[in-house]
């Protein structure tokens, strides 16, 4: 069973998967996996299907939808999953993804984030006395979840609660999960829903300037408004989508930042590259590396005929690294323009929150190098998050030097 | 520990139980899919076997492993590892 070209849970491909990815975009870019979807591996080829009203987003949720009724006759109750993600705006197709997108986009219309960010990296770098620590737990992920949640309103005190949730919802991005997940999601998702419908309902009676609020207040001057159900879905989206992601994204920066020493160099010389760096971290080693679709219609991708209703892997981070698409692209070379990687996807369903996303690690990485002049990473094993579709570091030791 | 017969012989139960099928009808070569299992009934599959036998399953086995017998064989060389 050697011969397969997808293997996914492969310990080896969890830690780099960009050498699989090469095989299939060389030898099959429309490869027909033995799980029977197909994996789709070229830039053009995945530009293309995201862009195309042929394909739609949803195939996870209906997915879960079967599951859970299947597991309802086995005495397991999954519904608190669904409930959670059923206004999860990247599953949801036509209308719906219409109304939910349309909604979050206009009560979300304040960009003004600079202070809330500066502050966050201010009182989470003064905690930090040590030496050597873990990156990730110390710094990558408080920031982004004091941000996410001072941007929603909700108190920075549940921190490592709604963190822990977090990471058991992004398994729902994963693409193949036994029971056991099943379980663990359902535990988070009963949680995640109690916690954002008392924020809700607190809100309801004692509003605040915070996205929450704004919502709510939104959705009072709506014909149709959102049902609680609804809300609270948004809201754990929101938090999820806005911590994870951007948590792995900053980690992800200072990894290669400090595993390419030149590089890390002339960006200290030229601070004004952190834009362009943080872009060649999307495309080097995107935290998203997979998106689902469904074939709506027959379509033909390359050479290959797509049937109606045939699931669809993009494989995101494999378009990054195709050399028909990008110079050198396997590598870092933070200067490079232009860069139009496709980690933020591309079409109706493009990342919503990709500003916050770029300009959040823009502000905590150039922060982070501008108090340590001299940062190294000590021996040690990477761990990474064992799910393909996440590519997030679960830990990363670093060593500092000077600074206060 | 279990032999390749009583792993074989296992699987074919809780194929035969899920489906229907008689475990007369299972033979070694069967395919899951032809059998009429699919990406959710195998996620409930998969865990009943991981409770039997206390081997931690992927879930990507059933699709890797695609008849009865490969992934027999592949359980048993897990057991002794």
């Amino acid at each position: 069973m050697n011969t397969l070209l997808w293997k996914p849970l492969d310990e080896e491909n969890i830690r780099n998967p960009y050498g699989m990815y090469a095989t299939l975009r060389q030898t099959d870019p429309v490869h027909q996996a033995q799980t029977g979807e197909w994996i789709i591996t070229r830039y053009d080829d995945i530009r293309h299907i995201l862009k195309s009203g042929a394909f739609e987003s949803g195939n996870r949720l209906s997915w879960l939808k079967k599951g859970i009724r299947y597991f309802d006759n086995k005495q397991e109750d999954f519904r608190a999953i669904y409930q959670a993600m059923n206004s999860f705006v990247l599953m949801l197709n036509d209308a719906q993804h219409a109304r939910i997108r349309n909604f979050i986009a206009r009560a979300w219309n304040s960009r003004d984030i600079d202070g809330l960010i500066l502050d966050n990296i201010h009182t989470v770098l003064n905690g930090i006395n040590e030496k050597e620590f873990d990156f990730v737990a110390r710094f990558a992920q408080p920031v982004p979840v004091y941000t996410i949640s001072g941007i929603l309103g909700i108190p920075v005190t549940d921190y490592q609660r709604l963190l822990q949730l977090g990471v058991a919802m992004t398994k729902t991005l994963d693409l193949y999960i036994s029971l056991k997940d099943l379980v663990t999601m359902n535990e988070a998702a009963k949680d995640f829903i109690g916690y954002f419908r008392d924020q809700i309902r607190l809100k309801q009676v004692n509003p605040d300037g915070g996205l929450l609020s704004r919502m709510i207040q939104k959705n009072k001057e709506e014909d149709a408004g959102l049902s609680e159900e609804e809300m609270t879905s948004i809201g754990i989206f929101l938090f999820t989508a806005g911590e994870e992601t951007s948590a792995g994204l900053i980690s992800n920066a200072v990894l290669h930042l400090a595993q390419h020493p030149g590089q890390l160099d002339s960006l200290r010389k030229d601070p004004a590259l952190i834009d362009s760096a943080v872009e060649e971290v999307l495309r080097y080693d995107s935290v998203v590396q997979l998106l689902g679709r469904i074939a709506k219609d027959e379509v033909i991708v390359g050479k290959t005929l797509i049937r109606p209703g045939a699931p669809v892997t993009l494989v995101i981070a494999a378009g990054n690294r195709d050399p028909d698409a990008f110079e050198q692209p396997d590598q870092f070379i933070i200067a490079r323009k232009p860069n139009r990687h496709l980690s933020f996807g591309s079409g109706i369903h493009y990342c919503l929150g990709d500003w916050l996303g770029r300009r959040q690690s823009q502000l905590t990485v150039a922060a982070f190098l501008q108090r340590y002049p001299k940062i190294t990473l000590p021996e040690q094993q990477l761990s990474w998050y064992k799910n393909i579709a996440v590519r997030r570091l679960d830990a990363l030791r670093i060593r500092v030097d000077g600074g206060r | 520990m279990k032999t390749r017969e009583e792993i074989l012989q296992l699987l074919k139960n809780e194929i035969a139980s899920e489906t229907g099928i008689s475990v007369s009808e299972i033979s070694d070569s069967s395919s899951f899919f032809e059998l009429g299992l699919n990406s959710i009934s195998a996620v409930f599959i998969l865990d009943v076997l991981e409770k039997k036998l206390q081997v931690e399953m992927n879930p990507l086995f059933f699709w890797d492993y695609p008849t009865v017998v490969l992934l027999a064989d592949y359980i048993t060389t897990l057991q002794t590892k």
